[in-house]
């Protein structure tokens, strides 16, 4: 095999793992955002920086979140128990769930841990 | 050509090896609660992981009218499938050892709090007497050579299905030749082998003042149960008097047993969850004791004053806090 094959090939390879962890250091430094899931799929990610309102409608039921000095809320939730709406505003730790409304909200900065338990 | 070819085929490889890195994840909702699952295998394992963890909630749950659970409690008795009466066994198996503190016949109580639905009230004593009077995991012990159960209260496995139900997944993901997985159903967390890259699972303990963030850190290898019943999870307050959902089957009322939080770490996930509610009731002094009888769990305990007590074997796993060891 020419020398100029390999000299492509490996150049190649370096490209991609260049690209890698670009965007592996890119999602780590980005921080403040949060994933929004309605019934495990994702539906919208929210930038902490950025103050708004928004309205998740589901089968299963609506939530209003708001994002507000680089925190994520619930304000309100049509469920019963209003687990979701009592939690306090968060951008990191344990997920915050609306559980008969199947929305979950997860924080990019959780990943310090596999799971937080309690 | 021939060395392009195997050139091309070894670059794909190593792409390949990355991606088998990153976990297939699912986030399902059962047992009536949400639930993450990292599977480091295919599509279909996950898959299959999903698919058992719905069978065994159709098979345990005591609300799923098709459940034999369910018919146990409307008719007063079953025919068991050999699988619940495994988690009948497990279970009476946890209420001995700890003399009832955990006890699977505790629904009537539970059902009196209004803990089984969102209208939670403080009951009369004379209800909680006529709950109490259905309450008693020895009713259970006659049936355990036979399948045909017969009970007079209640039998409900939700302080014990999820941790079983995370032992069945990873047994299962093993048999699919799957060696790594992370699940975590609804708090109930069970690993399965070691991180791809070596490196330490770490779960962190709520902190039952801020649940939302973690107190402490319990870093560790390999597969592993790690469980935590808090007072602080489940709770309502009435005339300025907070009563949580962890009742004590012998009084009837919520744990006073001066914990915020028991974290049981086992290799058994059943044993795990039992636990977890069954030391919370008994207190440190009692559930230390039993720890020191025994050879197959560990234990973190945060008191109500916010004090972390751990025993031996968890308190070398646990980090990024300040606490008091536990020794035999």
């Amino acid at each position: 095999m020419k020398t100029r094959t390999w000299i492509l090939l490996f150049s190649a390879l370096a490209a991609v793992c260049l690209l890698c962890t670009f965007l592996i250091l890119n999602d780590a430094s980005t921080g403040g955002t949060a994933t929004v899931r309605s019934d495990g799929v994702t539906v919208m990610t929210l930038d902490l920086s950025k103050d708004g309102e928004y309205r998740i409608a589901s089968d299963y039921g609506m939530n209003t979140l708001r994002v507000e000095n680089g925190k994520v809320s619930v304000i309100s939730a049509d469920c019963p128990s209003q687990d979701c709406v009592h939690h306090a505003p968060a951008s990191s730790g344990a997920p915050i769930v609306c559980l008969p409304n199947r929305l979950v909200i997860t924080f990019s900065t959780a990943q310090e841990y596999d799971a937080i338990i309690g | 050509m021939k060395k392009t070819l195997a050139l091309s085929l070894l670059i794909s490889v190593l792409l390949c090896g990355c991606a088998v890195n990153a976990p297939v994840e699912r986030e399902i909702f059962a047992m009536d609660t949400v639930m993450m699952l990292r599977v480091w295998g295919n599509e279909s394992d996950a898959a299959a992981a999903v698919a058992e963890i719905n069978r065994l909630d159709a098979l345990l749950s005591v609300t799923n009218e098709n459940s034999e659970i369910f018919a146990l409690n409307r008719d007063g008795e079953a025919e068991l499938s050999m699988e619940t009466y495994d988690l009948l066994v497990k279970a009476v198996a946890v209420s001995r050892r700890t003399e009832g503190a955990f006890d699977p016949t505790v629904y009537p109580l539970v059902e009196a709090w209004g803990f089984t639905h969102d209208a939670q009230a403080v009951p009369a004593q004379d209800e909680i007497n006529e709950a109490l009077a259905l309450v008693g995991y020895e009713q259970l012990e006659n049936h355990l050579d036979v399948t045909c159960l017969s009970i007079d209260g209640m039998l409900d496995f939700g302080g014990i299905a999820k941790g079983y139900t995370a032992r069945k997944v990873v047994d299962l993901l093993q048999e699919r030749g799957v060696d790594t997985a992370f699940l975590n159903l609804g708090g109930n967390v069970q690993t399965l082998g070691s991180k791809p890259d070596g490196e330490a699972w770490t779960v962190g303990i709520a902190d039952p003042e801020n649940p939302s963030q973690a107190i402490g850190c319990l870093r560790f290898t390999g597969s592993l149960a790690l469980v935590t019943s808090g007072g602080y999870q489940r709770y309502f307050e009435e005339n300025g008097v907070r009563y949580h959902h962890i009742l004590d089957p012998k009084t009837g009322y919520p744990a006073q047993s001066g914990l915020a939080s028991v974290t049981v770490l086992a290799k058994d996930g059943a044993l795990a969850d039992g636990l977890s509610t069954a030391l919370f009731v008994m207190g440190m002094e009692e559930a230390s004791a039993l720890w020191r009888a025994s050879d197959d769990f560990e234990v973190v305990f945060i008191t109500q004053d916010g004090i972390i007590f751990a025993t031996e074997g968890a308190a070398s796993l646990l980090t990024d806090c300040e606490f008091t060891v536990i020794k035999r």
